[in-house]
This record gives C-alpha cells, sequence and structure tokens, in this order.
C-alpha cells in the first residue's frame, strides 16, 4: 500500500513536460469549444473588443496615410525664384535656359514681368492704382520644378541653398510654411492616438475581465469541485486565461479586418478625389506589422484582464 | 494518519464551533463522526479539507500539520483525501467519465493511465458501462457512487465523507457503506459524517461524538 501511495503521488510532484504540454492544448481547444457551445454571447464580447479597438488603429492608419500624402505634396512643390529688379529680360531668359540644364531641375519657366502686372492688372482689380506706379515693381520670376528624385526637405533645402548663392537671385522661396503645419497638426494627432489607445485599452481590459467574471459565476460550482479534488490555482485559472486570449486574440483580428475595410470603402472616392488634383495617390492599408502589433496589444489585453479577475477571485476563496 | 490535537475553531463574530478537540485515526481505521447539526461536524471535516483553518491546535494529516501550510500546497495535501459529499458535488454539464477522471486530470497523468484507472474506479462502484452517461440521468445513489469512484480514483490514503447516505433509502445506504469497508480492507483509512445512529450501530465501528463543538464520546 505504502508503495502504491508514493506512485501516485509521482506525477503531480515530478515535472513532467509532455502531460503539461497536453494539459494546456487540451484546454487550449477547450476553451474554444465552450465558446462554440455560446457563441452568441462569444462574439458579442469579440465585437465590442474589435470596435473598440478599431477607433485608435484606424486613426493611426488615417494620420499614417496623411503623412504620406503630405510627403507627396513635397515632391510637386515648386520653388520661385525672384530676380534682381535690375535683370534684363534678355539676362533673364538666359538664366531660364541654364537652370533648365541644370540636372536637379526637371522644368524651369519663366514669368516675364510684364506680363505678370499685365495679368495683375487685369485680375486684381487694382488696374488704377497700378497705372499710377512710374515702372514695374514687379521682377522676373523664374519658376523651378525640381526633379521627382528630390523628394525630401534636406534634398530640396540644400537646391535652395544653392540658387541663394546666384547673384541675379533676390529670393527663394519654397512654401513649405503650411507643410510645417500639416506636421505639426499631425504630431499632435498622433499624440492624441495614443492617449485614445491607453483609455480604450482599458476599456479593453474592462470588457474583458467583466466578461470573465460573470464566466466565473457561472462556473462557481465547477471552480468548488475541481478545488476541493486538488486542483492547484494554475489549474483552475489556465481555461480563463485561454477565454482571455482567444477574447483579445478574435478581438484584435477583427478590428484590423473593420480598418481595413473601411479603408477600402474610403479608398475609391478618395482616389477620385485625387485624380482631380493629377495626383496618383491612393490610401494605403494597416501594414503587417502594425497589424500584427495590434493584435499582440489586444491578446496581452485579454490575458490581463482575466488574470486580474480571476485571481481576485481565487485569493478570495483561499483562507 | 489523522490526528487533532487540542484543536479549537472560532469563527469570526464569536460563536466557538470546535473547543480543544483531541482524537487520532490510525493508518487503515474506520470511524463515524456523528453530533446534531450545529455540533460541528462539518466544521472538523473542513478543517480537514484545509477549507478553513484552526484557531488553535494542531491538524495532522499523514505527519503533517495542515493547519499550517501554506496555501501553495493547499492542493497536494487535498490529493491525500477523497471526499464525499451529501449532495455529490457532480459536475452536470460532463459525462459520469470526465467527472471520475477530474483528479487524474488534475494531477497530470496522461490519457491511457487515466483511462485504465477510471475504468478500475467505475467497476469497483458498479457503475462499469456507464462512462459516457451524463450523471442527472442516473439515480441518486448512482450518482453516489460517481462520487465515491471520483473519491478512489487516485486511491488517496484516506477518505472522508460527509453525510454520503443523507438522501438515500436504507437499503441503498447499505451497499454504499458496504462499499466504504471494502475500501477500509485494503487499506485505506475511511472516516465517515452521519446522523443515521441505526445504521452506525448496526455496523459497529469506532464512533466519534460531537457537542456543541466538544468531543463527548470517542469509543469503538
Amino acid at each position: 500500500m505504502a508503495s502504491r501511495r508514493q506512485n501516485v503521488q509521482r506525477p503531480a510532484s515530478l515535472f513532467n513536460l509532455r502531460a503539461y504540454l497536453l494539459i494546456h492544448l487540451h484546454t487550449f481547444f477547450s476553451s474554444l469549444g465552450r465558446f462554440s457551445r455560446a457563441p452568441f454571447n462569444f462574439m458579442m464580447t469579440v465585437s465590442v473588443i474589435a470596435i473598440t479597438l478599431s477607433l485608435p488603429s484606424g486613426l493611426l492608419v488615417s494620420i499614417n496615410n496623411l503623412q504620406s500624402l503630405s510627403g507627396q505634396i513635397d515632391l510637386n512643390n515648386n520653388i520661385s525664384l525672384f530676380l534682381n529688379q535690375t535683370v534684363s529680360l534678355e539676362h533673364a531668359t538666359k538664366l531660364t535656359g541654364s537652370l533648365n540644364t541644370d540636372e536637379q531641375v526637371a522644368q524651369a519657366v519663366l514669368i516675364n514681368k510684364q506680363e505678370a502686372l499685365e495679368e495683375f492688372r487685369q485680375y486684381s482689380g487694382f488696374g488704377s492704382a497700378i497705372s499710377t506706379l512710374g515702372s514695374n515693381p514687379l521682377p522676373h520670376v523664374i519658376q523651378i520644378t525640381p526633379i521627382a528624385s528630390l523628394n525630401n526637405r534636406a534634398a530640396l533645402e540644400l537646391l535652395v541653398n544653392e540658387l541663394k548663392q546666384q547673384p541675379d537671385i533676390q529670393l527663394v522661396q519654397m512654401d513649405m510654411g503650411w507643410l510645417d503645419r500639416l506636421n505639426g497638426i499631425l504630431n499632435i494627432a498622433q499624440r492624441g492616438v495614443s492617449i485614445i489607445t491607453i483609455l480604450l485599452g482599458f476599456a479593453v481590459l474592462l470588457i474583458v475581465s467583466n466578461t470573465i467574471r460573470l464566466e466565473l459565476q457561472n462556473r462557481r460550482d465547477e471552480i468548488d469541485i475541481t478545488r476541493l479534488v486538488g486542483a492547484t490555482r494554475a489549474f483552475i485559472m489556465r481555461p480563463f486565461i485561454y477565454s482571455g486570449f482567444w477574447y483579445g486574440f478574435l478581438g484584435g483580428i477583427f478590428a484590423c479586418i473593420l480598418v481595413n475595410l473601411s479603408v477600402w470603402l474610403i479608398d475609391g472616392p478618395t482616389s477620385s478625389l485625387s485624380t482631380l488634383y493629377n495626383s496618383a495617390f491612393s490610401l494605403a492599408f494597416m501594414p503587417l506589422t502594425h497589424a500584427i502589433l495590434w493584435v499582440l496589444f489586444s491578446i496581452s489585453l485579454g490575458i490581463i484582464g482575466s488574470w486580474i479577475v480571476v485571481s481576485r477571485y481565487l485569493s478570495e476563496l483561499e483562507n | 494518519m489523522l490526528q487533532f490535537i487540542n484543536v479549537s475553531k472560532r469563527y469570526p463574530g464569536g460563536s466557538d464551533a470546535l473547543k480543544n478537540v483531541n482524537f487520532e485515526l490510525k493508518k487503515g481505521e474506520m470511524a463515524f463522526l456523528t453530533g446534531h447539526s450545529g455540533a460541528g461536524k462539518s466544521t472538523l471535516l473542513k478543517l480537514i479539507a484545509i477549507l478553513e483553518r484552526s484557531t488553535q491546535g494542531q491538524v495532522m494529516l499523514d505527519n503533517q500539520n495542515i493547519g499550517r501550510i501554506s496555501q501553495r500546497n493547499v492542493p497536494y495535501a487535498r490529493r491525500k483525501i477523497g471526499m464525499i459529499f451529501q449532495d455529490h458535488r457532480l459536475l452536470h454539464d460532463h459525462t459520469v467519465f470526465d467527472n471520475v477522471a477530474l483528479p487524474l486530470i488534475i494531477a497530470g497523468l496522461d490519457r491511457h493511465e487515466v483511462q485504465r484507472r477510471v475504468r478500475a474506479a467505475l467497476d469497483k462502484v458498479g457503475l462499469l458501462g456507464k462512462e459516457q452517461r451524463y450523471p442527472i440521468t442516473l439515480s441518486g445513489g448512482e450518482q453516489q457512487r460517481i462520487g465515491i469512484a471520483r473519491a478512489v480514483v487516485n486511491r488517496p490514503p484516506m477518505i472522508l465523507a460527509d453525510e454520503p447516505t443523507g438522501n438515500l433509502d436504507p437499503a441503498l445506504s447499505e451497499e454504499i457503506m458496504q462499499l466504504f469497508e471494502q475500501f477500509n480492507q485494503v487499506g485505506v483509512t475511511v472516516l465517515i459524517a452521519s446522523h443515521d445512529i441505526s445504521l452506525i450501530e448496526r455496523m459497529g465501528y469506532r464512533t466519534l461524538q460531537l457537542s456543541q463543538g466538544e468531543m463527548v464520546s470517542n469509543h469503538g
């Protein structure tokens, strides 16, 4: 009898990896099986998590798209060269020609100051005021379109500085101020998304906690019985932790699907709008790495949420 | 096997559930625990199952002071006791097999061993062939047998039964008691809480009697 008794004890005290993994595998799928018996409740919780998480992840996708849009505007940015008043039309034409041969310049167009004045007189409504001026106050202007490979600010600014060195050029203007402001706004928006993510992350934590709490109450008897026949804390917690995992995992995946579905729905109108602006811009979907991070984030919220509730519940039972 | 040394239990609020209780159950002994309701029977059983801790004194199980073991070790101490309840405490959404297998799955035994032992336990209580039934489809006596099979399936050195025949008619009660005798004959220590005095007297085992928290009689 004594030796038989020892045999009973052995599997529990010896760390049996295979049995341990089998238990995990069993719980993993049985927790899924439990959901299949109450699919409506399960999908409701998953949907709430998905919708909650789709808000911050969707905002992040929007910001990323706006950032890439502002990057594209950079590319199309023209540089205006205001020449000195003393420069003659002939010289300005020559300068335009030489700029056109510059390998950094895609196109240089001269705006004749005489033509510009006529145009201004015609459209501005200051016609008579301009007539009283003795001479033409406008300088010749050359408009430069940089080549497409100059697609970042630093390179563009280098070109601007180069042009500033030329003696005939009085002012080089590249209007990027509004881009800076847009980027500033985007930075604020990004910060806002971080805050929303934290808040809604807590919301998901509470959703999972509450769902698991209800599940705990429904299975109170089962927990009591398993405790009485010698179940460890880990054994009792495991199925609930897996429930949390599934809630987080599926909630995260559905959130990503929701966001990409929205991008897909908005992409059509966006493309037709951007063709009106002669741009080939189209919305980008959520990058895969982001999607994976969101799902991992959601899984950890699910696991932490259930862990907190179950360990609290068990601590109350213990003496 | 089981020893109570000057054990007292006072619940918060001031009532003394047990007062200075002393007794010992030797390995392989079988005994009954009696007393009116409120005498302290369930408190005594709860102390053995470590559902409560004593306020004073020592509860020794298998030479271990289970009143003082850490929470982490409680499950392992509980595995030394097979517990049987008046209301069976079965999982009604699980089959008979799953119910009986529970202690083995908790202990992490592999599938073949689980199957072998569950069948052996069910054979002993006469329920072989009903593994795939649900408890609710079986009679009260059969449900109690499932509870007994679950209690003995991992071959604990001690069986603790709380009013195991409370809801059964005399004939069924007799059968259940015979089962306990059989386990006792192979060396298992058995403690049965019951107030079925006639049955206890007929069986003629040692009887521990509690009254108002005190052990008033302790003889065989």
